[in-house]
């Protein structure tokens, strides 16, 4: 097969122009737009395999090893959402679509302005999943508190770019910075830390993720979250002499260790998962800066990439577990494994692996990282990593021993769909855990 | 010598109790439980048959060591068990087997009915067979063995009578204290191991000997003093011996005259050539015995309770054979120990006699006198037994006592005093139990209303062992023979065994001399006359001085005892303190409460941004002005 | 012999889920199965020294990992003993009302430990070591006593802490390594004979966090009371017997190999702590009103004689060290058995619930005692071997500690005895419940009297058990 340049931008592009095509009929058919949804993210990931043989690259993009790479961890988040996307809102599959072609635009970036604009793209849409996926006026706050923490975001980072070019005269890189450009990709960096969720950069996190549907915060949690690591490590290579580089373990340390500290004593459980994943930024955070440390070395693209890859199952999993359950709170949670063995379990997989325990995916996923860390001689850094997952591990435990091992009271919850979603999650996370080297060799394949 | 050649009779020792032990356990216990001592009886034969047979063998001088099989080892560390059979050994071999198969058939007797007649005889008849093993050992891992074997025989025994808290008390008492002493012997062991590789004993004398300075010498002789003031009762460890009498009376005949005290003194004998090496710690050991002989020999005069008196006079014998030992008389020590063990468990039978008249486990002088008429056999037995205890001429306690003052009297000083005040008061407390017990019939005492006399199967033993008590002075001869036998080269055994072996103080009993003899049996008239003056001749005296302050000391044995108990409460104190506090509070509350800690902190932080705006951009605000600070530095 | 080892971990894993269908038939089964094998492959072994299959998982494997399995006498014996041990559960827990996943829980830890032991290559070491957690948490949680959750997330969370610095020391090894020969390995053969320079003290004291939790070595050692407290039975059995174990496998198999210098330089203050520890497990144990945590205690106690020894690096430490290991296992697993027994029946624990069991119960008294013997370190039964060849190796190196450890044998029966006596001998209080405790059923006598003469058989003749051990350690001999 022939590489089609920008081929899958072009096909999520055609989804969004066909869901809003459809949007004209007055009862737009749930089916075709369902269909349509799957349709461009599949075929996106299909033209993103087919030009992953030969790379591309043009003044404001490029198709190199990373950038599909980076591709395949979007879709592959983006994915479980065009499932389960409520097929009778087109607006809402448009807007999904739209924020899916903003990350694949951020994806093949390769200069500072269209970083920006990308950045734009898939936020705008974003902040309307939010505000769209669930009936009622919690959505819409959220979305509108997120609009504004987003707003002021894009306008750091476009300060920095100014500052940035006023020192370099340049918008795809330099290597000498003077304190004009210094200060102008720390800022530009600011803007990627908060759409990763850094502390203390992440409260609009936890409020956007508990209000969205769980399967939205699943999808911002998973392909959003893959966008914004690409894009802090493009800054990291457009401005390789910055200094903010160098503070990127300690912000990820810190990060990972709130968020682990501040899920502690969530009680809902989107909110807690809100809260882990920003731990679980703190350590991609952490896994960027121990590459940048390590003269940006293919191992580190690969840890970070089995990283994304695995947590795109762990967290779109465990979002659906809460959507399939219909429970809300972890008091809820008690003594449900038995009424639902298979999803239980599979979930209590996904729990085991987010706490980092052999034989799944999340260990693999944190030991490949954390022995970045190591690698590089970030000690510190790669302790406080650790030991945020040991904090982490109490609460996914805590959730365990909930479903398991304790008594159930209260009505039993309806369920929904999305069962065998958590079932195929889980398979996939023991899979990776297992036989780590099926991602290996595919992230190996794609980064020589 | 090989295996091969080790006489029958040696394997004997162990085979035949082990054999009875066996089969009473898995046969005679579960159907047929009344007869287990028949099995053990018959055991007990041979064993007695047997230790005669090896000490008429190694009389003739055919004493043997060889090592039989190795125990344990570990690249070049490793321990041989084996088999000693020589002097010393064999001479307390036979009194142990004699003495003790009488005790058992007594046994067979006393403890007929009780249900748990047929537990009783095979731990009994373990107890019996660590004793052999701990005489027969050829090295000091082994003895060890043997030694703790010992001890929780006698544990279980003490406690034979659960349903009691006082037997629990006293066989816990029993046990952690020797489990004390226990600490030192082991130790002594382990150092024994680290300064000379081996721990056989016959090496080591010739290692010991060879002139080289071992540093660790002075520690290991102190340590394995301490052991041996554990088990063999002595100041400062002595106070578990008088409670220990809670047990059956058999236990505490065999307990006191053969098997468990003995082990102490036995321990010293065998390691010996090292301890006298060390300067000062025979002196050492001389002033434990005498402090102890006439401490234990004052209490025991003020005691009411007819085993505890003899619980006591058993530690003040000890005592004198601990002075002895210290004065450098082994044979002495040995001699004294076997005559000590006739009589003292002749006398406990004899207790045990009166008690079982009364059927009750213990008698008191409150309960009996006069028994005189009523149990003229046991009075009898008492009565040799009493004398030869005395130290009256010409039963076997004159002579084993007259030759400890005699080493005393030499050695000259203060220990020379407290060795004729022992004897003094010795015969005062034992002449006061015999008076009380068999003469008179005062006012103040609950005359027992059936008091009868024993079957024969409980007095024809005693009897045997005051005969024997009475004799026990034609044994002299022997025994000094038997020690010689254990110190000079082995005749056969371990390659490098035949080396002259030239020990410091060659042990020679001291010949009879006037002087000591006729002093000695003046202070036993003495203390005789004394008791007979305070219950004779004032029959209420007994009564009257109780309740005093004199025995608020008499009773706490001079306060030591007070501090005793005052160091077990801070130990259990100390317990409680870290199993409680220390650990609960202290580690696991450091953990626990560092796991609260990062709770409170992640609510804390959680708290900080209430989900307004305002708060999301400050955070954000400051956030990047950090990062942009951090960079611009 | 490619196949055997691997079949090792792998047919208790098969276990576990045939367990799920026919539970305690299958357990039994699977267990028999591999005890059978794990006495074919000692077999095998004795003719042919050292097993061991290296298979590498090939070159898209780019982190130097390999499946590397090899078996010594040290690991053929700590897997004989989880065979053992595990056989020994199922039959203990015959007639309980459980589950299938009661079975395969257990037959799946037994896989677990059975990895530990048989991996050579540090990256499965770990994933193994890791995994044993996961059923072990859910054997607590699921079938415990009353405050079995707290236990089980603080079992998990604690070792796993323990772990986490574990990993961290073996990535900055396999790095460290890396930066010095330019090859990824975790192959432990290939780390031994590389010097790392500056980062060996921060990779031994991570190795010795993780193993020193697992010990569990004071101050690290509030996990367990909590833990063999709330398990079932069978649970303490397994936690006891063999994942105590792991630490100091741990330590025998990779730190002291890896770090031959700075564990002797290390010897003040880990010994010095494992000395603490029999002192202090003796103490706490002494406070107790819990059978249980009583003997909870007293393993921390009985780990620290284990430590010294082999600290010591000794021929006669390290060898009486690893004994000890087994020794614990049989002893400490005999005395939690007979709890659970009299739990099974009365549904207490405590030392004042019971009484006058003795004459109740005369073989429970009867094999209590003398498991109690045994575990008080009574000379002619198993205890005694290894406290006093570990001693003997600690005191050649370091007096003090022997000095240490030889109190804690000394106050060892300050414990245990009042407990037995409590128990067995001091009559039945008001709120007893020893009417409920009937004796023992030929089934739990015969799991005792197979333990007893295990005891009695290392007490008397150690020899054969210690020349098995000797071999696998005389190379970490100093």
């Amino acid at each position: 097969m022939t590489s089609i340049p920008m081929g899958p931008q072009a096909a999520l592009a055609a989804g969004v122009l066909g869901a809003l095509s459809l949007g004209l009929m007055r009862k737009p058919p749930a089916l075709a737009l369902r269909a349509l949804a799957v349709a461009s993210v599949a075929g996106a990931m299909l033209l993103a395999v087919c030009s992953a043989s030969d790379g591309y690259s043009s003044a404001i993009v490029l198709t190199d090893s990373k950038s599909i790479g980076w591709q395949y961890l979007i879709y592959l988040g983006a994915l479980p959402l065009a499932l389960w996307l409520d097929g009778e809102d087109d607006v809402l599959v448009a807007l999904f679509l739209g924020a899916t072609l903003g990350m694949s635009l951020l994806a093949s970036a390769s200069n500072l302005p269209m970083l920006f604009v990308a950045l734009e793209f898939m936020s705008l849409p974003a902040y309307l999943l939010v505000a769209r996926s669930r009936p009622g006026t919690r959505g819409l706050e959220a979305a509108i508190k997120y609009f504004f923490a987003g707003g002021v975001a894009g306008a750091l980072f476009m300060l920095g770019l100014s500052l940035y070019y006023a020192d370099t005269r340049s918008l795809a890189g330099s290597t000498d910075l003077t304190p004009l450009g210094q200060a102008g990709a720390g800022l530009m960096a600011a803007a990627a830390l908060f759409k990763l969720g850094a502390f203390p950069l992440n409260w609009w996190l936890p409020d956007a993720y508990e209000a969205a549907a769980p399967e939205v915060s699943g999808f911002l949690s998973t392909a959003m979250k893959s966008a914004a690591v690409l894009f802090l490590m493009r800054l990291c290579e457009l401005a390789p002499q910055a200094g903010f580089i160098a503070f990127l373990p300690a912000v990820g340390a810190v990060t990972a260790l709130a968020g682990a500290v501040m899920a502690l004593r969530q009680e809902r459980l989107q909110r807690l998962f809100a809260f882990s994943s920003v731990s679980n930024a703190g350590l991609l955070i952490l896994g960027v800066g121990a590459w940048a440390a390590s003269g940006r070395s293919s191992e580190g693209v690969s840890a970070l990439l089995f990283f994304l890859g695995a947590y795109a199952f762990m967290s779109n999993g465990t979002f659906a577990f809460i959507r399939y359950s219909g429970l809300e709170t972890r008091a809820q949670l008690k003594g449900r494994g038995a009424a639902m063995p298979a999803a239980a379990a599979a979930f209590t997989i996904l729990l085991f692996s987010l706490g980092g325990i052999p034989p799944t995916g999340g260990f693999m996923a944190k030991l490949l990282l954390l022995w970045r860390a190591v690698d590089a001689d970030l000690y510190w850094p790669a302790a406080a990593g650790a030991v945020s997952a040991l904090i982490s591990l109490a609460y996914y435990l805590g959730m365990t021993r909930e479903l398991w091992l304790e008594a159930p009271h209260g009505p039993e919850p309806k369920t929904g769909p999305g069962a065998p979603l958590v079932i195929a999650c889980a398979v996939g996370v023991v899979l990776l855990g297992a036989a780590p080297w099926l991602m290996s060799s595919l992230s190996g394949a794609l980064t020589r | 010598m090989t295996a091969a050649q080790v006489p029958w009779a040696a394997w004997l020792l162990f085979a035949a109790p082990v054999a009875a032990i066996l089969i009473g356990f898995f046969g005679f216990r579960r159907f047929k439980p009344e007869w287990t001592h028949l099995p053990i009886l018959a055991s007990c034969a041979v064993v007695t048959a047997s230790a005669f047979w090896l000490a008429a063998h190694v009389y003739t001088g055919h004493s043997f060591d060889l090592n039989l099989f190795r125990f344990a080892e570990a690249g070049d560390w490793a321990v041989d068990f084996g088999l000693r059979v020589d002097g010393p050994g064999v001479a307390v071999l036979a009194m142990v087997s004699f003495v003790g198969s009488l005790i058992h058939l007594y046994a067979a007797g006393y403890m007929k009915g009780d249900p748990g007649f047929s537990r009783f005889f095979l731990v009994f008849h373990l107890f019996f067979l660590a004793m052999i093993g701990l005489l027969t050992a050829n090295n000091f891992v082994q003895l060890y063995l043997f030694w703790e074997l010992v001890g929780v025989a006698s544990y279980l025994l003490v406690g034979y009578w659960f349903h009691k808290e006082t037997a629990r008390k006293a066989a816990l008492k029993a046990f952690l204290t020797n489990r004390v002493g226990d600490f030192g012997l082991l130790l002594a062991v382990l150092l024994i191991v680290l300064q000379f590789k081996i721990t056989h004993f016959h090496l080591l004398y010739l290692k010991a000997a060879s002139g080289a300075t071992f540093e660790l010498l002075p520690v290991i002789g102190f340590l394995l003093v301490w052991a041996a003031c554990a088990k063999s009762a002595q100041f400062p460890l002595y106070f578990w011996l008088p409670d220990a009498m809670e047990g059956p009376t058999p236990t505490s005949a065999l307990m006191h005259a053969a098997t468990m005290v003995t082990a102490g003194v036995f321990l010293l004998v065998r390691s010996w050539p090292l301890i006298s090496l060390v300067e000062g710690l025979p002196h050492l050991i001389a002033w434990i015995g005498a402090v102890t002989a006439l401490g234990a020999a004052v209490v025991a005069g003020t005691k009411k309770d007819l085993k505890r008196i003899l619980a006591y006079s058993t530690v003040s014998h000890l005592g004198l054979m601990m002075l002895a030992l210290g004065l450098g008389q082994i044979a002495t020590a040995l001699f004294h120990l076997i005559v000590h063990g006739f009589f003292k468990a002749a006398l406990f039978l004899c207790a045990g006699n009166i008690a079982h008249a009364l059927h009750q486990p213990t008698a008191n002088v409150d309960d009996v006198g006069g028994l005189q008429k009523s149990m003229r056999l046991t009075y009898l037995s008492f009565l040799l037994a009493a004398l030869s205890l005395a130290g009256v001429f010409p039963l076997g306690g004159f002579f084993s006592k007259d030759a400890i003052l005699d080493a005393a009297w030499h050695h000259g000083g203060a220990l020379a005093v407290m060795g004729m005040l022992v004897a003094a008061g010795s015969a005062f407390y034992i002449f006061r139990m015999l008076f009380l017990a068999f003469y008179g019939a005062r006012p103040e005492q609950k005359q027992a209303p059936h008091a009868h006399e024993a079957e024969p199967i409980l007095g024809v033993p005693v009897l045997f062992l005051a005969l024997g008590a009475a004799a026990a002075g034609l044994l002299k001869e022997p025994v000094e023979r038997f020690v010689l036998m254990g110190w000079r080269g082995m005749p056969s055994g371990l390659a490098g065994l035949d080396l002259v072996l030239n020990l410091p103080g060659e042990p020679v009993l001291p010949h009879l001399n006037m002087t000591v003899a006729v002093l000695g049996t003046a202070m036993a008239a003495l203390g005789a006359f004394a008791a007979w003056r305070l219950t004779m001749s004032d029959p209420g005296f007994d009564w009257r001085w109780r309740g005093g302050a004199a025995e608020a000391v008499f009773e706490s044995d001079f306060g030591w005892k007070t501090l005793v108990d005052a160091f077990v409460r801070g130990v259990s104190r100390l317990a409680g303190f870290t199993g409680r506090v220390l650990d609960k509070g202290g580690v696991d509350g450091a953990v626990e409460g560092s796991a609260g800690f990062v709770r409170a902190a992640g609510a804390a932080i959680a708290r900080s941004a209430q989900g307004r705006i305002n708060d999301y951009l400050w955070w954000m605000l400051a956030g990047t002005a950090i990062l942009l600070l951090r960079v611009l530095r | 012999m490619n196949a055997p080892l691997t079949m090792l971990w792998l047919t208790p894993l098969a276990g576990a889920a045939v367990c799920a269908f026919l539970a305690r038939y299958g357990a039994l089964f699977f267990s028999m199965l591999f005890a059978g094998l794990v006495a074919g492959v000692a077999c095998g072994q004795s003719s042919g020294g050292v097993l061991s299959v290296v298979n590498e998982l090939g070159p898209v494997w780019a982190y130097g990992i390999s499946y590397r399995l090899s078996a010594d006498s040290l690991s053929i014996g700590l897997i004989a003993l989880t065979a053992f041990l595990n056989l020994i559960c199922v039959a203990a827990s015959w007639e309980l009302e459980v589950p299938a996943g009661y079975w395969a829980c257990f037959m799946a830890l037994a896989s677990a430990l059975t990895g530990v032991f048989l991996a050579r290559d540090l990256f499965f070491f770990y994933v193994f070591w890791e995994a044993t957690l996961i059923p072990m948490f859910f054997i607590i949680g699921l079938w415990g006593s009353s405050n079995r959750l707290h236990a089980a997330v603080k079992f998990f969370l604690f070792t796993f802490a323990g772990s986490v610095f574990m990993l961290l020391a073996l990535l900055a090894l396999v790095s460290a390594h890396h930066r010095i020969t330019g090859v990824w390995t975790w192959d432990l053969a290939a780390l031994d004979a590389t010097t790392l320079g500056p980062v060996a003290p921060l990779v031994f004291w991570g190795l010795i966090a993780g193993f020193a939790v697992k010990i569990p070595m004071f101050p690290l050692h509030t996990w367990l009371p909590d833990a063999h407290t709330e398990a079932p039975a069978a649970g303490s059995v397994m936690l006891a017997g063999v994942m105590l174990k792991m630490g100091v496998y741990g330590l025998l198999r990779v730190a002291l190999p890896l770090f031959p210098t700075l564990s002797f330089e290390a010897l003040p203050i880990l010994g010095g702590l494992a000395a603490f520890s029999t002192i202090y497990g003796a103490l706490c144990a002494m406070a107790q009103t819990d059978l249980k945590r009583m003997i909870a205690y007293s393993s921390i106690a009985h780990l620290g004689f284990c430590l010294l020894g082999v600290l010591s690096r000794t021929s006669q430490g390290l060898t009486g060290g690893t004994l000890q290991l087994i020794n614990h296992g049989l002893t400490t697993g005999a005395l939690f058995l007979m709890v659970g027994f009299l739990y099974e029946r009365a549904h207490k624990r405590g030392l004042s619930d019971f009484g006058d069991l003795a004459t109740r119960a005369p073989y429970l008294a009867f094999f209590f005692g003398f498991s109690t013997l045994a575990s008080i370190g009574l000379p002619g039964l198993n205890g005694f071997v290894g406290e006093f060849m570990a001693l003997s190796g600690a005191l050649s190196v370091l007096p003090i500690l022997a000095f240490a450890g030889v109190l804690g044998v000394t106050l060892a029966a300050a414990y245990a005895l009042p407990a037995f006596q409590a128990v067995f001998w001091a009559p039945a209080g008001p709120g007893s419940v020893s009417a409920k405790v009937t004796d023992l059923n030929r089934r739990e006598r015969a799991v005792l009297w197979t333990l007893s003469l295990l005891m009695l058989w290392i007490g008397l003749a150690p020899r054969p058990w210690l020349a098995y051990f000797e071999p696998a350690l005389r190379g970490l001999v100093r």
